[in-house]
């Protein structure tokens, strides 16, 4: 019965002591290094991100599959957006080219139409990633259309062009903050 | 089936209690009167029963095929042993308008009651964070560290019961279970005033408390205050056995309830400081007194120790989230603790001399104990009878924790003992104590219907505020029930569809955790909702996104270390810092791993004022005092002339100084300094995203109402997060991965 209140009272003093000496001095942590920050507006075709606001696909790329972060596009591929109403926008598409398709048909080439009108016009000649970062005029809402010929004929399903990892805009925030 | 369930979940528990207090009551001997007995039997089991629950918790053994069979094989060794008989025993032994006047309202309100408790919990704290954090010991098995909630280090002795009620009936049956004490609870008050010779007064007590809308409301919801008055009553009552046999085996009820009730409500610590008295003023020598006394504190720390250890582990700090600055963390930082302190003990802004009425009548103390109790300074025309002495003492002591809580429920552990006191002066009136007893008791019932409350208080009161038996019997389903009667139910379930387990969600609104499982991170409950939320403001409030800049300057100094110190008068807010730059002529001086980095206050946060990153900062976490100090060791000597301090602009009335050490000193170093304010950054949304994202929170759940929400909306780019949900005008925004 005595030694309850013994093992108590040097319990909660032995408690203080243990708080009070606890590590509190730390070595710098590792440094940022400066870059540049970017808004961005992009459909990107990882499962689990959601689109941002106003954004959609329209037509043109194959359902998402759990653990690949492309999806198939077809062509005509097109997109919708919502910018906000500044000026400096970029175009970014990020593509993969496919060995296979490259294999059986040789070169392909990327229309990218905005708004109706071409942007610009390039040869893929190369398997494997191509980012395009293209600077445009989007207005508020712009439309874009992603046109690839040739593309490989599939028996069950649209023709497979090229795989599409991201597809939208970006702005760097820079200057005055509003 | 979910009925069965809710009843089949309280039934065990209470029928569980009630076998292991009869048990640990056989062992010890001791033979107790008709009145109190069951009573005494549950109270005196919980807190076995709840020790049991806490352990299989620890050691993440809690499921439910473990605690039935071990309450199964309690309860039927009881049977076997004890043979309780079922058969119900109205006989009071009392008079039969005695009879009348307890069996009446106990039954009509306890049918209220019933209706009350077995509807869909939505109760604002049982919906947050009593069986919100019992939900997750149910997920999880036991309990798991959960540093992003400060009730998440308040004891749960109650919630243990809860939690083994949950597991056979959910919600409902955890609020059920704080219902069986209420319902106990006149049981307890008339054995405590037979007891004392007072009968009359303690059926008339016994109403008083029982109807009191505050303790109804309360006592139908998976709250505490009720479970804890009923636990701290089974104390006094064992008290009163050991005042008449002191012996060590009528001591350990006693102590056991003392402990436990701790446990339950930190608040109910003064009662321990009650029953030390109670024995040290004992009629016995003063050496059995004394002996008795360690052995009233042992024993009653058994049920309390469990808690402070595990605080102790997970914390820190055994008696989170209080007493930080005796237990300094990582997790709560001491502005906080204050604040809560100052919103606990200011509920309205309501002034003491005010607080009889508010807590009686006018309701902005949230819930009101009834016009009746405004006639308690009557209890003191009996201070003469030792029986009112006796309870306006224990009242008393309890009350001690009062200031630090005003808000209305923290009156109802002293409520019964109050009660006592004013319903021995009433039936002690000569001639027409016993009419003037009926009269209040009729008024208090009547004033205290449910129904009716709402045509005589004020409205939106905290009170049961309906009475849908359909709802009770699940033939309203539950979720349709939840969607009239809770927004936040809603709001919830978006947490469950798309937030994946373990990513946290930043919601300045929002604290369901009943029903969903994710981690939320509020403005208020920990450190890191503090440093979030302060994050969250900055590209909206020119105060915390513009970046004020002192470049001090001075005599080329060589040293080992520098502190920069606080020189101003104490302050209201935290002391911030951003970056520290020190440099020696035009060189700035390249941090080394070797620097070891800390402060006076919140030390773990001192990193990242040393991370080359304007967003993020370190803070002191308590207001600001003189002497108060971010500091380096260069662990070499160092030489340097011009120190830059970045630091948001709401820092700019603070005076900042260096100091070097000088022997065992540190002497503060004459510095002039160029202040530089500088607008925000065109792209700090973007880098309080990464700030958010390098905390760990991966969603925001808000409406639009919020402040800073509508920015959020509108810069959704900048800010990097696409809306994905929903729900009763909140928004739940995903915080894309910085790229």
């Amino acid at each position: 019965m005595r030694t309850w209140p013994s093992i108590l009272s040097t319990l909660l003093p032995a408690l203080v002591l243990i708080g009070c000496q606890r590590e509190t001095a730390f070595p710098p942590p590792p440094q940022a290094t400066p870059k540049p920050y970017f808004a961005r507006v992009m459909l990107d075709m990882t499962p689990g991100i959601p689109p941002p606001f106003g954004a959609a696909i329209l037509a043109g790329v194959e359902p998402p599959a759990p653990g690949l972060n492309w999806r198939w596009l077809s062509s005509p591929a097109s997109f919708s957006f919502e910018l906000e109403d500044r000026v400096d926008w970029q175009l970014d598409i990020h593509l993969v080219v496919v060995d296979k398709v490259q294999q059986q048909l040789g070169h392909q080439r990327l229309i990218v139409n905005l708004n109706g009108k071409t942007l610009i016009t390039q040869t893929l000649d190369k398997s494997g990633p191509v980012v395009l970062t293209l600077p445009a005029q989007p207005g508020p809402k712009p439309t874009l259309e992603l046109q690839i010929e040739p593309c490989l004929p599939e028996p069950h399903s649209p023709p497979y062009c090229v795989l599409i990892q991201k597809v939208g805009w970006l702005r760097e925030l820079k200057g005055e903050y509003k | 089936m979910t009925v069965l369930r809710i009843l089949l979940g309280v039934s065990f528990v209470t029928i569980f209690c009630t076998a292991a207090g009869e048990f640990l009551l056989r062992a010890l001997q001791l033979q107790l009167e008709p009145t109190g007995r069951r009573f005494a039997h549950f109270t005196l089991g919980a807190v076995l029963v709840s020790t049991f629950v806490f352990l299989l918790c620890a050691t993440h053994q809690f499921r439910a095929a473990l605690i039935l069979p071990a309450g199964a094989l309690t309860i039927a060794a009881w049977v076997r042993t004890c043979k309780p008989t079922f058969r119900p025993n109205f006989n009071l032994h009392l008079p039969p308008l005695w009879q009348a006047l307890f069996w009446l309202p106990w039954t009509i309100f306890g049918l209220a009651y019933l209706i009350a408790a077995m509807a869909p919990e939505t109760s604002p704290d049982g919906t947050g964070y009593h069986l919100g954090l019992v939900y997750r010991y149910y997920e999880h098995h036991g309990f798991y560290t959960l540093t992003t909630n400060m009730f998440a280090g308040l004891y749960q002795g109650l919630e243990m019961l809860f939690l083994a009620a949950f597991a056979i009936g959910k919600h409902s049956a955890a609020a059920l279970v704080h219902l069986v004490f209420l319902l106990l609870a006149p049981f307890g008050i008339l054995a405590i005033a037979k007891r004392m010779d007072e009968p009359k007064a303690g059926v008339l007590a016994a109403m008083l408390f029982y109807l009191s809308p505050v303790v109804a409301k309360d006592g139908t919801s998976a709250y505490i205050d009720t479970g804890t008055a009923v636990i701290l009553l089974a104390a006094f009552f064992f008290l009163q056995t050991w005042a008449t046999n002191p012996s060590l085996k009528t001591l350990i009820p006693a102590a056991l309830l003392t402990g436990f009730a701790v446990a339950c409500k930190l608040t109910a610590a003064s009662f321990v400081l009650y029953a030390v008295f109670a024995v040290l003023t004992a009629t016995l020598p003063w050496r059995a007194r004394l002996r008795q006394t360690l052995q009233l504190l042992a024993f009653s720390s058994l049920p309390l120790l469990p808690w402070l250890v595990k605080d102790y582990l997970q914390f820190q700090n055994p008696f989170f989230p209080v007493l930080n600055r005796f237990f300094p963390n990582p997790f709560m930082y001491q502005l906080v603790e204050d604040e809560m302190r100052r919103i606990m003990a200011h509920v309205s802004d309501v002034p003491w001399s005010r607080l009889p009425w508010e807590a009686t009548t006018g309701g902005q103390l949230a819930g009101i104990l009834g016009p009746i109790f405004l006639a308690l300074p009557l209890g003191l025309l009996a201070l003469h009878r030792r029986s009112t002495r006796q309870a306006l003492c224990a009242s008393a002591f309890i009350l001690l924790t009062y200031p630090s809580s005003i808000g209305t429920r923290f009156l109802i552990p002293a409520l019964p003992f109050l009660a006592l006191a004013l319903s021995i002066a009433i039936t002690r009136i000569p001639a027409i104590g016993t009419t003037l007893a009926t009269l209040a008791l009729t008024a208090h019932a009547l004033l205290s219907w449910p129904p009716w409350l709402e045509k005589w208080s004020g409205h939106y009161q905290w009170r049961i505020d309906t009475l849908e038996w359909r709802s009770a019997l699940r033939l309203t389903p539950e979720t349709e029930f939840m969607r009239i009667h809770w927004p936040d139910y809603q709001r919830g379930l978006l947490l469950d569809q798309f937030v994946a387990p373990g990513e946290r969600v930043f919601s300045p609104n929002m604290g369901q955790m009943a029903y969903q499982r994710r981690e939320l991170i509020g403005t208020s409950d920990s450190a890191l909702g503090r440093h979030v939320f302060l994050t969250y403001l900055m590209p909206f409030s020119p105060q915390l996104g513009n970046t004020w800049t002192r470049d001090f300057h001075f005599s080329a100094t060589t040293t080992r270390a520098v502190r920069l110190t606080a020189t101003t008068a104490p302050l209201d807010s935290d002391m911030r810092i951003s970056e520290v730059r020190f440099y020696d002529g035009d060189h700035e001086i390249p941090r080394q791993p070797g620097w070891r980095l800390t402060a006076s206050a919140n030390p773990w946060d001192a990193p990242l004022a040393f991370d080359n990153l304007a967003s993020s900062w370190w803070t002191s976490g308590d207001h600001t005092k003189p002497g108060m100090w971010l500091g380096v060791d260069f662990g070499e000597p160092t030489r340097l002339d011009r120190i830059v301090l970045h630091q948001q602009t709401d820092q700019r009335w603070m005076s900042i100084q260096p100091a070097f050490p000088s022997g065992d000193q540190w002497k503060l170093h004459p510095a002039r300094y160029t202040p530089l304010e500088t607008p925000r950054r065109a792209s700090l949304r973007m880098e309080t995203h990464h700030e958010l994202w390098r905390l760990g929170i991966r969603w925001i759940l808000m409406p639009d109402s919020q402040y800073g929400a509508p920015d959020v909306r509108d810069h959704a780019a900048e800010w990097g997060v696409a809306q994905v949900g929903m729900a009763n005008d909140f928004r739940l925004w995903k915080l894309l991965p910085p790229e």
